[in-house]
């Protein structure tokens, strides 16, 4: 997954830079495979993202950070990017509204789940196609 | 606690952006911008109580701010309403709200 | 002979603050990267020798992607120093690290200046100071450029090593490495080309890629930029155990930094205190202070007054009182506007709000194909469109700088205000903050359109990269925005006493011979005639056209010459007199055209260094279409409204 899927608040470990004069660029921000970046917060419109790297403050536009690919510890995997497979909902993003719309559908904290194709989730209340937007805020763990 | 500042202190601050609303309507935008940062201080403790603190602190310094600003805005008329009145009662609060809340944090 | 002693860091880590501290000169530092465009020098006497000190441009690697960084590259390599200072920041030690290992390949004697520590402490880390010498290989100094503390033991060090032999400092990479770059240092050395270089420094550059290097040496047995991800890896890992046994820190709370930033670049409130902000900052600096400038204006003229009646010849009393007093005195009342806004914009610089704003705002700027770097550059052009357009250097895209470069001038620089303030005070007295707001945000539109308008015409290449750090906040000093706001006024002043002076005489001469006095049968007249031919669609008439014409030495200027033209002299009746000669359709449409027409002397001069004649022909023809355009608008517009 790259840079820019990642939810605010979430640590990942950088895999590989884009062999370009802004890879090298970046490598020189800290951006190096093997290190951990944080997303400390977003933008008001979404875009730029502060990142937290080598203990300072960086915004990186999406545009910019899809090109950084990524991966998430402990077979923590984002929804929108999950292959098929049985996994547990290991945290939410996103406010009360969200929360409330999630628990509708049985996605809660805890929760095991079944993905039965890309971003379709089954769970015991039926199966939901979730769209992009919801799918990338929603953390799972590998069962 | 906090939430009720908070909850008191946004009701104050859109009391004071009606008042101001005759008065000087671009300032009173200004107000409703600042009071809604306590406002969203009660939406976003949910996850952080820290974040109480964080708009508290913010909120506080923006009234005192802007009670500066009314009050030298309006120096050589020298006629004080009920909103301004008010709006230096905001910013002192505020003051000593951001004064406090600032040993909280590093 | 001086011992020269340069400076380099990352940006933002206090180097400008140490420079001054270690020189005891007052250059002004902000409070966000990319600061130090220039190369700048002061000179300190310690214990009988004399050091030179060079403040370089902060940087993050010695690469070739940005200005600064190939203008502290170029200084190191072409004019190496004595001694080299990389300064680190206590907070940020690793970025600052990684620039102190490619620093050391340089073969320079070098010592490690760790800033900030006060700072540290508070926060509860502790650096080792012994622990970090030995791991580098070179002095350590532990310093606070606020507090002052160290600055006399960095000042030993430097005579210390100064005469101690050099070292030869050399961190080692992995055995691949290490492979590759031995064989490429002795091709290197056999080629009389690259003698003047340092081997092993070429040699790792070409294997990270970096542009210049690779130009120069061009192909060799080896693919450029092969090891990029490697040498990078290995530095941060050796940094990673030197910081191990360096740094001890204690807790984890939410910093000030999160809990400010939390709020003021939240998702719904972020923009709109951003904007409210900016709106009282313009009201404080052109309402608020207004009595002031009141005052001001009632002393010139007391002044002038003063020179009619002392001076018994009627050609020098009125070259003094008309000429000399009025013109000038037209112009220093607008001093107090400028400095209060140079006032608060410093207070947001200072602080480290700015760069925020920048952050917030960006997505909007994105889609004009502009960075939050070159937002920066605009906010500048409020205060002079010269400084805005110097700090364009920070921007590495050449596209995006000529962009912003020739889009500046159209923000309202702070020597436009009195042409707005005369004519709103005149004709829109109780909405004044309000018209000049809006001609302020005119002109940002105006900018903003001109920016997407020459992405098309000019350029259709990718949109730039936009890297922004966001430093600590700090609560903002007296004596340092006193500094700001005095440096950035002092233009102000300067120009006052210059340009504004000379023009006045000028003016003066023109306007009152050859008719002694009678300025609708001067000289200057003549001119305003033969050009409002061109200008008879917008609804200027002769001495608008002249006001135009003299508005080009300083854009000041132009309230300086409607006061001659007018009211010849006397600043207060110049009011009265405008409204009954000018409709507000007429002169609304003047206003827009003095806020977009060509940029001022000093402008144009800064837009030719920075980015060559070609442009400064293309912004004189470009600004004087765009204006015309505009004024013609405003008048067809009006004239249809009204």
């Amino acid at each position: 997954m790259s840079l820019s899927e990642v939810p605010v608040g979430l640590s990942a470990k950088v895999k590989s830079i884009p062999d370009s004069l802004v890879g090298s660029r970046l490598i020189s921000l800290g951006f190096i495979p093997g290190t951990y970046v944080k997303v400390v917060r977003d933008a008001p419109l979404g875009d730029p993202r502060v990142y937290l790297v080598m203990d300072k403050l960086i915004t990186l536009r999406n545009d910019d950070a899809v090109q950084i690919e990524v991966v998430l510890d402990n077979d923590l995997v984002i929804l929108s990017s999950a292959q098929e497979g049985t996994y547990t909902i290991v945290e939410l993003f996103g406010g009360v509204g969200f929360q409330r719309k999630m628990h509708r559908m049985d996605l809660q904290k805890g929760k095991t789940v079944q993905i039965i194709g890309p971003m379709t989730v089954k769970t015991q209340r039926g199966v939901f196609k979730l769209g992009f937007g919801i799918a990338s805020r929603i953390l799972l763990r590998r069962v | 606690m906090k939430k009720v500042i908070l909850v008191a202190e946004t009701v104050v601050g859109l009391l004071c952006f009606s008042l101001f609303l005759k008065i000087d309507w671009m300032f009173s935008l200004c107000v409703l911008v600042f009071s809604s940062i306590y406002l969203f201080g009660i939406i976003d403790s949910g996850k952080n109580p820290q974040r109480i603190d964080a708009h508290l602190m913010v909120g506080g310094t923006m009234f005192f701010i802007s009670m500066i600003f009314a009050i030298t805005n309006n120096l050589p008329h020298l006629e004080f309403s009920t909103a301004h009145l008010l709006i230096i009662v905001m910013g002192l609060v505020g003051l000593i709200q951001a004064l406090i809340l600032r040993l909280k944090f590093k | 002979m001086a011992l020269r002693v340069a400076l380099c860091g990352n940006p933002n880590v206090g180097k400008t603050s140490l420079f001054n501290a270690l020189t005891g000169m007052r250059q002004y530092v902000a409070n966000w990267a990319g600061v130090t465009v220039e190369v700048k020098e002061g000179i300190r006497n310690w214990q009988g020798v004399k050091i030179d000190f060079v403040d370089l441009p902060g940087t993050y690697s010695l690469s070739s992607f940005s200005m600064d960084e190939k203008i502290a590259r170029e200084y190191l390599l072409y004019k190496t120093p004595d001694i080299l200072l990389v300064i680190v920041d206590a907070l940020s030690m690793r970025q600052g690290l990684y620039l102190f290992l490619e620093a050391a390949e340089l073969d320079t004697k070098t010592i490690l200046v760790v800033n900030a520590v006060d700072e540290a402490r508070k926060q509860g880390i502790h650096i080792d100071r012994q622990e970090l010498a030995k791991h580098t290989g070179v002095p350590v100094v532990l310093t606070s450029a606020v507090t002052g503390e160290g600055i006399d033991d960095l000042l030993d060090t430097i005579l210390r090593i100064s005469s101690s032999d050099k070292k030869k400092l050399q961190f080692i990479f992995d055995e691949e490495v290490e492979k590759m770059i031995k064989a490429l240092e002795s091709e290197f050395i056999s080629r009389p080309s690259l003698q003047s270089f340092p081997a092993r420094w070429l040699a790792i550059k070409y294997l990270e890629g970096d542009p210049q290097t690779v130009a120069l040496i061009g192909q060799t047995q080896v693919v450029a930029g092969s090891l990029r991800e490697k040498i990078a890896e290995g530095r941060y890992k050796h940094i990673d155990l030197i910081l191990k046994e360096v740094l001890k820190t204690s807790g984890e709370v939410m910093t000030m930094s999160d809990a400010l930033d939390h709020v003021l670049t939240h998702k719904y409130i972020g923009i709109p205190i951003f904007l409210t902000l900016m709106y009282m900052t313009f009201t404080f600096a052109f309402q608020t202070i207004q009595p002031i400038c009141d005052g001001i204006e009632a002393l010139f003229t007391f002044l002038s007054d003063l020179a009619r009646r002392s001076i018994a010849n009627n050609t020098i009393s009125s070259l003094i009182a008309d000429g000399i007093i009025s013109g000038v005195g037209s112009i220093l009342v607008f001093v107090p506007n400028i400095f209060a806004l140079f006032l608060i914009l410093g207070i947001m610089e200072e602080s480290g709000y700015l760069p925020r704003a920048a952050f917030v705002v960006d997505r909007i700027m994105y889609r004009l194909k502009l960075s939050g770097r070159s937002f920066m550059s605009f906010l500048l052009g409020f205060g002079c469109t010269v400084p805005a357009i110097m700090s364009t250097r920070g921007i590495s895209d050449q596209r995006e700088r000529t962009i912003t470069v020739l889009s500046v001038p159209f923000i309202s620089c702070s020597a436009r205000l009195p042409v707005y303030l005369l004519i709103a005070s005149v004709f829109f007295e109780k909405e004044k903050g309000m018209v000049v707001f809006s001609v302020y945000l005119l002109s940002v539109i105006v900018a903003l359109m001109s920016a997407v308008l020459l992405n098309k015409i000019l350029f259709k290449g990718e949109p730039s990269f936009l890297v922004l750090e966001l430093p600590r906040y700090r609560m903002p000093k007296v004596k340092n925005l006193l500094l700001y706001v005095w440096y950035r006024g002092k233009h102000f002043l300067m120009k006052a006493g210059t340009i504004i002076f000379l023009a006045s005489v000028i003016l003066w001469i023109l306007s009152y011979f050859p008719a002694s006095g009678d300025p609708t049968k001067s000289f200057a007249s003549e001119i305003g005639r033969a050009l409002s031919v061109l200008l008879k669609p917008l609804g200027f008439d002769w001495r608008l056209s002249t006001a135009l014409i003299f508005g080009t030495a300083a854009k000041e200027v132009i309230v300086s010459t409607l006061s001659m033209l007018f009211g010849f002299g006397k600043v207060e009746s110049l009011g009265s007199t405008l409204t009954s000669f000018y409709d507000p359709v007429t002169v609304l449409s003047f206003l827009v055209f003095a806020m977009a027409y060509i940029p001022c002397f000093a402008t144009l001069g800064s837009i030719s260094s920075e980015i060559g004649k070609r442009y400064l022909i293309i912004s004189v023809i470009y600004s004087l279409a765009v204006a015309y355009l505009l004024a013609l608008l405003v008048r067809l517009l009006g004239g249809w409204l009204v």
